[in-house]
């Protein structure tokens, strides 16, 4: 690949130049360079997925293209380039540009997009528990012939767990498949209708009985694919403020990440996938994708004629060491040529080794498309505040008037029962019958804060308490098990009351309303001030996430499985 | 084995030595109460001395005994594979007659594996025979168990495992047409005290359960296990995944979440929580009770099976969840987000039972974000309710001055949240709280609660709200009757349910006199003008003094006795307030005029005026009923 076409093409260039123009910020220089970064690095992480560096020569070294270190390197890469566009989309604007047309249609669409990258991230993760199945059966080929001299049974034994295998992945888009209700049939019925042939394999075991697990009934892959790539419009350079770019781009990138796992492990209906998605040539960042694509793309063409399950390299291997370990199964004759055998114990050693990788690769892989999951959602929600925040500032002030000045916490209002009150005596009915009751009660009563004195006449199933204390709170802590009912409630001493305090108090109601309204507008600026804050915090956060990722360190801390990843693959850490 | 070849001398004493060993196993292995670990001691020793029996036995009868063994056993397994019925369904004897020829087979083979190392052709040609019909039986076995699994399936009604739950509230979520009696019983919840085993139940029918257990032992004797787990996480999965269907959840993706009516929603949900309870506490707990019982014997197998068996199902249910929360947060979404977050905050101690041992934790990990990202739902979904209060807005005054429709809504639906009290505490308290097993006990339902603050932030938004919906009357009394209305109806919600606790007398005193105010400031702002005109101030004649008066009131009537005051009570003390105030001063005016000559001029008595008072503020009907006498 040569470098040049890492670059932002020229063609790319002249349309941000455009952008600028029409956007007359300050700011915009800043986000032109941002922009440029974005589409540049991008381009970079792209162009290393599909050509690994090292690896060319060695065919199976593990880190091929389509096996499952790369589709785990690609839902990294995406991970980053996610990262990157929403520290752009929430710094590089201000809130209500993002809330105004166009923008504020695109990242709707995109939003739409994400949602239906969830349903995919699900889909692929339910096709890596049906490729852990065929592991599975694969784990068993291998530890019955690796036996060593191999004779008849376990030639046998291998024999029907490689047709389970080869049948599992067989069965694959096909709509009408339900592998399930089939075996069921046959389980059913296997005795029952004797007809001959006794010992069928279980080769409508049908490993890929997850499929159907995770997703809907007529969900469909390649369908889905299709909706995501709807409204999916190169933005033209009329209408494109600085974000519009970033937007268009990384909804190329999610739909393409999706595509691709989508090819690589088997989902349910997936017909016609080729066709639904189609990047358009003219940008720079494009052309490595677009590059990937292709590769991809002809896998599948030979892939569909073979009747594989997915593209994933340790799938199609193990479909290929399947089928001939099935004819060297077939052929086997006791006792085993020597030529023969060698030549299948290379294979089962093959096999042994893929086995490994599953074993090694498929649940972290699993772990991170979960990531992307909850990624996406995360992102989901922040981009919709955001959105939400840009119109708020618009529309309602009226809202935020009517906000603060009715609901600044009342909390403040309203001082403790204790402190208006002083030292209460309560004197409760309880509906109590025996000791232990009393002593529980008792117990419940005494957690209270502020308590003097309880004491309880059994008699006559009274209960007082002394105390600085709230009657509401007594009270409900005894309501919880038992019957319970205010008797009295008064001064704990006989001070004088003050209930003429208490009606001038609401005469004065007016006029205390008055008054509270001054102090709310004080604490609407307050609560402004605290809004802000956390907000600020964020746009920290997410700056140094983005000063992160510029240099070239896509590796924020909290990951876990990353740890394991870079551990596993050296080749983890080159990408970015 | 060559440590038992050097032990002993003779024969004889040899099988004796065994023989007691054997049965102090056997003795051993009765005890119930023994753990994992020593089990599986128990077991491999178990399986030692036989193959001991079986080399000291093979050294002293030969070769040619082993042989006649395997072909006996090999008769035997090769009998069924011609016969069309399956073993298990045969009888007993049948069955322990097969699991008996195969441990001869698996014996055999120990035998010569032990022999042929050494020795090549006969033994070694004897040995790949055994494998072979090992095979057969192993395959066969598998089958056996499939059908076993399908066949013996517990089914049980799902209605007899009923968990005491609260009241499934029938709530209007329009803000419209809101009853006032649909909410009645909140206060019905559960806390239910939670015993481990308290839901387990029979997956397979339970005599059928040493049966499965001598093939998972003799299929893992014979280094199948790999065969067996992948059997029995097949069947596993698919007999919980008929559960999960016929709990009718249906497989939706997230999409279809998104694009769902909140109805159909709102019905899925309930769904889902009945499912998601049903599914941890008695399936996957009965179905790790299972796996236990299964292949507690033979190491880890039994978590690995278990996780694999329940992960998909798990899963499924975990992303419902997360669709869910993912939607907007309407205020009519609030219970069903405490719903689900509440049912699974009580299912995490279970959780942590089914999952904990697992390694891999990555299921619990899922379970808490989803926790946590409902928690964080339930709470924005409250808070914006406030919001959508606030904004509620109305173009044209609200008829009659009855109770706004807003304020029934609002008032209805903090109601049925005091049932979530503890829970929304937790919550407001601390978004993402820790659970502990009494989640909630020491924050009180009190009034300075979170919840209370909220609560009480939420009636004054209301209020204010309903004040700004008042300046749209034109006539200022009527405005007043509105808010007193809306405020006495408030009140009354208030004190007639829990929410009294999160509201506090303070609150409900102050309201009182505010509604009490209002009917103060209505009496003052209709009535003192009509009595004003009664005053006689030196300029107006008695006659025309009468006639405006007169003339005033019928106004008053005519508009007053179609204004509502719902609440009869509130009413009648106000047509009463009103009386004591227009009255007296009417009859004094009487009393002063009638001297005067001035009768043809008064229309009313004050009897009559006392009975026109009592029409006022009836409401439609009313007016349509005395209509007759305008």
């Amino acid at each position: 690949m040569p470098a040049t076409e890492n670059q932002p093409s020229f063609l790319g260039r002249i349309s941000i130049r455009r952008n600028q123009i029409i956007a007359m910020d300050g700011n915009h220089e800043q986000e032109l360079e941002d922009l440029e970064l974005f589409q540049r690095h991008i381009g970079d992480r792209f162009a290393e997925l599909l050509s690994p560096p090292d690896n060319q020569d060695s065919p199976f070294s593990g880190e091929s293209f389509l096996s499952i270190s790369w589709l785990r390197k690609l839902v990294d890469v995406f991970l980053c380039c996610e990262a990157e566009f929403k520290a752009a989309l929430i710094m590089g604007s201000d809130p209500s540009q993002i809330s105004k047309p166009p923008l504020d249609r695109l990242l709707s669409d995109y939003m739409e997009r994400a949602v239906k990258a969830l349903d995919i991230c699900n889909a692929v993760s339910g096709g890596v528990d049906s490729i852990r199945e065929c592991q599975k059966l694969a784990e068993i080929v291998v530890s019955a012939l690796e036996q060593k001299p191999i004779g008849d049974g376990q030639v046998k034994r291998a024999k029907k767990a490689l047709s389970a295998m080869i049948s599992a992945s067989a069965i694959d888009d096909k709509e009408n498949n339900h592998p399930r209700y089939a075996e069921r049939t046959w389980s059913f019925g296997r005795r029952g209708n004797n007809s001959g042939g006794n010992h069928k394999d279980r080769a409508n075991h049908g490993s890929f009985r997850s499929l159907s697990m995770v997703v809907a009934k007529n969900w469909s892959a390649a369908k889905q694919i299709q909706s995501m790539c709807s409204n999916l419009a190169v933005p033209r350079g009329g209408e494109s403020t600085g974000l519009v770019q970033p937007v268009y781009i990384m909804s190329n990138v999610m739909v393409f990440v999706m595509w691709a796992l989508v090819a690589a492990i088997p989902c349910q209906e997936r017909s016609g996938l080729l066709t639904h998605f189609q990047i358009p040539k003219q940008f720079g960042w494009a052309h490595t994708i677009i590059g990937m694509q292709e590769k991809i793309g002809e896998e599948w063409k030979k892939k569909e004629k073979k009747g594989s399950a997915g593209l994933l390299e340790e799938v199609q291997r193990m479909e290929k060491l399947g089928q001939s370990l099935i004819e060297f199964a077939d052929g086997f004759q006791f006792p085993a040529e020597d030529e023969k055998s060698e030549e299948a114990a290379a294979q089962v050693a093959e096999l042994a080794e893929i086995c490994q990788r599953m074993e090694e690769g498929l649940l972290p892989l699993q772990q991170q498309i979960r990531e992307v999951f909850h990624r996406i959602v995360r992102s989901r929600r922040e981009v919709l505040d955001l959105l939400d925040h840009g119109k708020g500032e618009e529309s309602s002030k009226t809202r935020q008037e009517l906000l603060t000045a009715a609901a600044t916490c009342v909390c403040h209002l309203y001082p403790t029962w204790a402190a208006l009150h002083g030292s209460q005596k309560v004197v409760l009915k309880l509906d109590l019958h025996d000791d232990r009751g009393k002593q529980k009660a008792m117990k419940a009563v005494s957690g209270l804060q502020g308590i003097d004195s309880i004491s309880m006449d059994m008699k006559e199933q009274k209960l007082t308490v002394v105390g600085d204390i709230d009657p509401v709170d007594v009270v409900s802590k005894l309501r919880k098990n038992w019957h319970t009912e205010i008797l009295t409630v008064g001064p704990a001493k006989e001070e004088k009351k003050d209930e003429g305090k208490k009606d001038d108090g609401k005469k004065d109601d007016g006029k205390k309303d008055d008054g509270k309204k001054g102090d709310d507008k004080k604490d609407e600026g307050k609560k402004d001030g605290e809004k802000k804050n956390p907000n600020e915090q964020q746009m920290a956060e997410l700056m140094a996430l983005y000063k992160n990722y510029y240099n070239y360190n896509p590796y924020p801390p909290q990951y876990h499985y990353r740890v394991i990843s870079s551990e596993e693959n050296p080749n983890a850490c080159a990408i970015c | 084995m060559p440590g038992c070849q050097s032990m002993t001398t003779t024969y004889e004493g040899e099988q004796h030595v065994i023989a007691a060993a054997q049965h102090i196993l056997k003795v051993l292995g009765e005890n119930k109460n023994l753990t994992g670990d020593f089990r599986r001691v128990l077991t491999e020793l178990d399986s030692h001395l036989s193959a001991m029996t079986i080399i000291t036995e093979s050294k002293r009868r030969g070769f040619s005994e082993v042989e006649e063994q395997l072909k006996c056993a090999e008769r035997k397994v090769m009998r069924w594979e011609s016969n069309p019925s399956l073993i298990w369904d045969s009888g007993p004897t049948e069955a322990s007659e097969y699991i008996q020829a195969v441990n001869e087979i698996h014996t055999v083979m120990e035998t010569l594996g032990g022999l042929s190392m050494n020795d090549h052709g006969r033994p070694k040609e004897l040995a790949f025979r055994a494998q072979c019909v090992q095979q057969i039986a192993m395959s066969r076995l598998e089958e056996e168990l499939y059908h076993i699994l399908v066949q013996h399936k517990q089914s049980f009604e799902l209605k007899n495992i009923s968990f005491p739950s609260r009241v499934d509230f029938v709530y209007d979520e329009s803000f419209v047409s809101v009853e006032d009696e649909i909410v009645n019983d909140t206060s019905q919840r559960d806390k239910s005290g939670r015993e481990s085993n308290e839901y387990i139940v029979d997956l397979i029918d339970p005599l059928l359960i040493p049966d499965i257990k001598s093939i998972a032992s003799v299929m893992f004797a014979s280094g199948y296990d790999r065969e067996f787990c992948e059997a029995f996480i097949g069947n596993r999965k698919d007999a919980l995944d008929e559960h999960l269907s016929n709990l009718e959840i249906q497989k939706l993706s997230i999409d279809d979440v998104l694009n769902s009516e909140w109805d159909i929603l709102s019905c899925e949900i309930k769904k889902w929580v009945r499912a998601v309870k049903i599914i941890i506490r008695v399936y996957l707990a009965s179905e790790k009770q299972f796996c236990n019982q299964i292949l507690g014997d033979f190491g880890s197998h039994d978590s690995y099976c278990f996780v694999e068996i329940s992960r998909a199902s798990i899963f499924y249910l975990l992303n419902f969840g997360e669709a869910i929360a993912l939607g907007p947060y309407n205020p009519e979404k609030l219970f069903r987000f405490l719903d689900m977050y509440e049912v699974l905050a009580d299912l995490h101690l279970d959780m942590e039972g089914l999952f904990s041992e697992v390694a891999n934790s990555f299921v619990m990990s899922e379970f808490h974000d989803l926790l946590r990202r409902l928690g964080a739902s339930a709470i924005t979904t409250f808070l914006e309710f406030q919001n959508a209060i606030a904004l509620n807005a109305s173009i044209h005054p609200f008829p009659r001055g009855e109770i706004h429709p807003l304020t029934r809504y609002v008032m209805n639906y903090i109601t049925t949240l005091t049932a979530y009290g503890d829970t929304l505490n937790l919550l407001l308290k601390d978004p993402n709280p820790v659970l502990e097993t009494d989640s909630g006990q020491d924050i009180c339902t009190s009034a300075f609660s979170p919840m209370g603050c909220h609560l009480r932030s939420i009636t004054s938004t209301l209020e204010s709200n309903l004040i700004r919906k008042s300046k749209l009357y034109k006539d200022g009394s009527l405005e007043h009757i509105f808010l007193m209305n809306n405020i006495h109806y408030m009140v009354q919600k208030v004190k007639g349910s829990e929410l009294r606790l999160f509201f506090g007398d303070e609150w409900i005193r102050k309201h009182n006199g505010k509604f009490q105010q209002h009917a103060t400031s209505y009496e003052r702002a209709t009535w003192s003008f009509v009595v004003s005109l009664l005053r006689d101030d030196g300029r107006t004649s008695l006659k025309e003094r009468c006639r405006r008066f007169s003339n005033a009131f019928n106004d008053v009537y005519k508009i007053q006795t179609r204004w509502c005051i719902p609440d009869l009570q509130l009413r009648e003390d106000l047509q009463i307030s009103t009386s004591q105030k227009v009255i007296p001063a009417y009859r004094a005016f009487l009393a002063i005029n009638s001297r005067n000559g001035s009768d043809k001029y008064i229309k009313y008595t004050s009897d009559d005026m006392e009975k026109m008072l009592l029409d006022l503020f009836a409401g439609p009907s009313m007016s349509l009923r005395n209509s007759h006498r305008w």
